[in-house]
């Protein structure tokens, strides 16, 4: 007899709850989009290598600057004048032993849909992908929340973005390092995209109340998705652009898979709190995974779905 | 000829496999025992990042175990029975210095906070456990004054070690920083060590305190509240925005204290443990752990003879990067405080 896992019944089982959902009062949504092109270098770089590809954008960005600047203009739909870069150059930095090239933040304030974006080169000097990076999402400071309403408009936006600037930085990347990259083989490994939003809420909550609304406990006391919160699910569909009900998700995509990741947040009084996003995972064809994530963000800054998102891309990307 | 396995799948593969075998089941109910939270009042100019930073560790002087005299307290507000009180439940017993002992004690604190702010330059300066000058079970006024102006003369945190206190019968830690207030910022011990005779008093609420400064975000907490699991585990819990543990000791067991230094390190990024100077007893002075490897650099008798300075030097950047990489790829202590570094898969 084959075993049918939990998340392939059709109805939802008998389930223990320590809290019933609250109703939580979503005041606004911060989402944050990251899609990234993957490929491996034969044989593997070393860091010289990074600081060869970085040599050559940094020579040619004087020029490809004006290049760039026209690019995202196209793929955003924002006015090259309303289009602030917040750094002016090319930066080579490491992110745990991972070298990167980080192009300059761009921000978009005055225009009806603010945006902030970045394009960055993760190389990998060991057997894992380098990941060529485009994030897409809202400045950090000095902007109101997004209402919740627009949270599917905006990720689609910002999907969109991700996806045709990325595709294009991916291919200038390719362009300006190839001959840095001669001798080197390069297979493209597929892409990925990560979206994580924060649901901003007001009050006071203890952990319980936000555990309860995103988990449910089985009868062993174990966590599963509270794939029955109603609104839960609303907002995972509007973030993951699902056309079904999450709940059939795995029935529907047999290699989907549920997540979550923790992380700290500092709250308004100063103290720390564990919060943690619940996140989906699921293949867009052989050699693309989309993984959209939901967190309630009662942070003092607001930045628990930057953050996570970064954890997350961080975990995924030292694994493939 | 590429891998032609699914990438869903490779993620998958890659997400499952480092799930630890065995979670401790404690793990998920420590939550509301011990809260964790940012000190306030640090400018901005303080908290920007440093490249290097040098942590001072003082094991100030103490006492022969024998030459130690204790005082007795009752914490029952009212001592009418019936019904009976539990008088054992409601002992403490503290240690009290004479005058002479905190004069010596000051001279060290003293000669400390010079040593290792004006001659060697540290920017963090962490004390012993009992290590703050105190007289007759009273914290002495002129070593906060003395702290408070060092720490703001020389831009430097002082984790100004702590002392009992008659006043409230807790073991009570003081630390400073430019701008805090001339007595310090406070927090206290959480448990007793009852088997050097300590039986204090202790807050109704658990709290660690977190310094935000030169791009480190710091943690400490007294002695025997490490081998708290709530409280060590509450400190994990929030490793994302903790970097470095500092842990004022007085203990002739310390050398047991290598293990939890060790497992905490490779959960944080940097512990360090300071120990009073026991004569009697063979216990180290100090437990230094980066990423679950020891450090060992060398103590330093100053001048007086009475109390050591051992130095410590962290490349803020390079810690990060390390914690970065250690804690996205291994797995070593998520069986112990629950998944903090790697997604729970369902």
């Amino acid at each position: 007899m084959t075993y049918a896992p939990w998340h392939a019944q059709s109805e939802p089982p008998r389930v223990i709850r320590l809290d019933g959902p609250e109703e939580l009062r979503v005041s606004g949504v911060v989402p944050v989009v990251r899609w990234a092109r993957l490929i491996k270098y034969s044989p593997i770089l070393d860091e010289n290598d990074t600081k060869r590809a970085y040599s050559a954008m940094q020579e040619a960005w004087p020029d490809w600057q004006k290049t760039y600047r026209a690019s995202l203009t196209e793929h955003t739909g924002v006015p090259e004048e309303s289009l602030h870069f917040i750094e002016p150059d090319i930066r080579w930095k490491r992110d745990g032993d991972t070298p990167m090239l980080d192009l300059p933040r761009v921000q978009a304030r005055d225009v009806p849909e603010v945006l902030e974006l970045r394009n960055c080169c993760a190389l990998c000097i060991e057997e894992f992908s380098s990941k060529i990076w485009t994030r897409v999402g809202r400045p950090a400071i000095g902007t109101d929340d997004l209402a919740a309403d627009q949270l599917r408009h905006v990720v689609q936006n910002f999907r969109a973005m991700a996806t045709s600037c990325g595709e294009w930085f991916y291919r200038e990347y390719r362009n300006l390092t190839k001959d840095v990259f001669a001798g080197f083989d390069v297979e493209e490994v597929g892409a990925f995209e990560i979206t994580t939003v924060g649901l901003r809420v007001e009050g006071t909550f203890d952990h319980d109340a936000f555990d309860s609304w995103l988990f449910r406990y089985d009868d062993e006391g174990r966590e599963r998705p509270n794939l029955e919160n109603e609104p839960l699910c609303r907002f995972l569909q509007d973030a993951a652009g699902l056309d079904f009900h999450p709940r059939e998700l795995t029935s529907l995509e047999p290699q989907a898979f549920w997540m979550s990741m923790p992380f700290a947040i500092e709250l308004p009084n100063g103290e720390l709190a564990a919060r943690k996003v619940l996140y989906l995972a699921r293949p867009r064809g052989n050699d693309a995974v989309q993984v959209v994530g939901i967190g309630i963000d009662d942070s003092r800054e607001g930045d628990l779905a930057r953050e996570v998102a970064l954890k997350v891309s961080r975990f995924l990307a030292s694994r493939v | 000829m590429g891998d032609e396995t699914p990438l869903i799948e490779k993620i998958r593969t890659g997400v499952q496999g480092p799930q630890p075998a065995f979670r401790n089941p404690f793990s998920i109910l420590f939550e509301k025992i011990c809260a964790v939270g940012y000190v306030p009042g640090l400018s901005e100019e303080l908290q920007a990042k440093r490249p290097n930073v040098r942590i001072a560790l003082v094991s100030m002087p103490t006492m022969p175990a024998a030459d130690l005299r204790f005082q007795e307290f009752s914490s029952a507000v009212d001592r009418s029975e019936p019904p009976p009180l539990d008088h054992k439940a409601c002992w403490r017993q503290l240690v009290t210095f004479d005058q002479a002992f905190a004069d010596k004690m000051f001279a060290s604190f003293s000669e400390a906070l010079t040593a290792a702010l004006e001659d060697k330059g540290a920017d963090i300066v962490c004390f012993s456990e009992l290590g703050f000058p105190s007289f007759e079970m009273k914290p002495m006024m002129e070593a906060a004054q003395l702290a408070h102006e060092m720490s703001r003369k020389h831009n430097a945190l002082v984790i100004a070690g702590s002392s009992h206190d008659a006043r409230t019968l807790y073991n009570t830690a003081y630390l400073f920083y430019p701008g805090s207030d001339v007595h310090g910022h406070v927090f206290h011990k959480s448990i007793s060590a009852v088997s050097v005779k300590e039986w204090v008093s202790v807050p109704s609420y658990r709290r660690v305190p977190l310094v935000n400064i030169f791009g480190l975000k710091i943690a400490s907490m007294i002695c025997l509240d490490v081998a708290d699991y709530a409280s060590i585990a509450s400190v994990v819990r929030c490793a994302d925005r903790v970097d470095v543990l500092l842990v004022p000791c007085y203990t002739p067991g310390f050398e047991k204290m290598a293990k939890i230094a060790k497992v905490t390190s490779e959960a944080l990024g940097l512990v360090a443990m300071v120990n009073a100077t026991l004569p009697e007893e063979p216990a180290g002075l100090h437990q230094i752990w980066r990423l679950g490897r020891k450090l060992e650099p060398p103590h330093q008798a100053l001048p007086s003879g009475a109390a050591f300075i051992t130095y410590v030097d962290v490349e803020t950047e390079k810690l990060k990067e390390d914690r970065v990489q250690k804690l996205s790829k291994e797995n070593t202590t998520d069986w112990l405080f629950g998944n903090r570094n790697i997604p729970v898969v369902y």
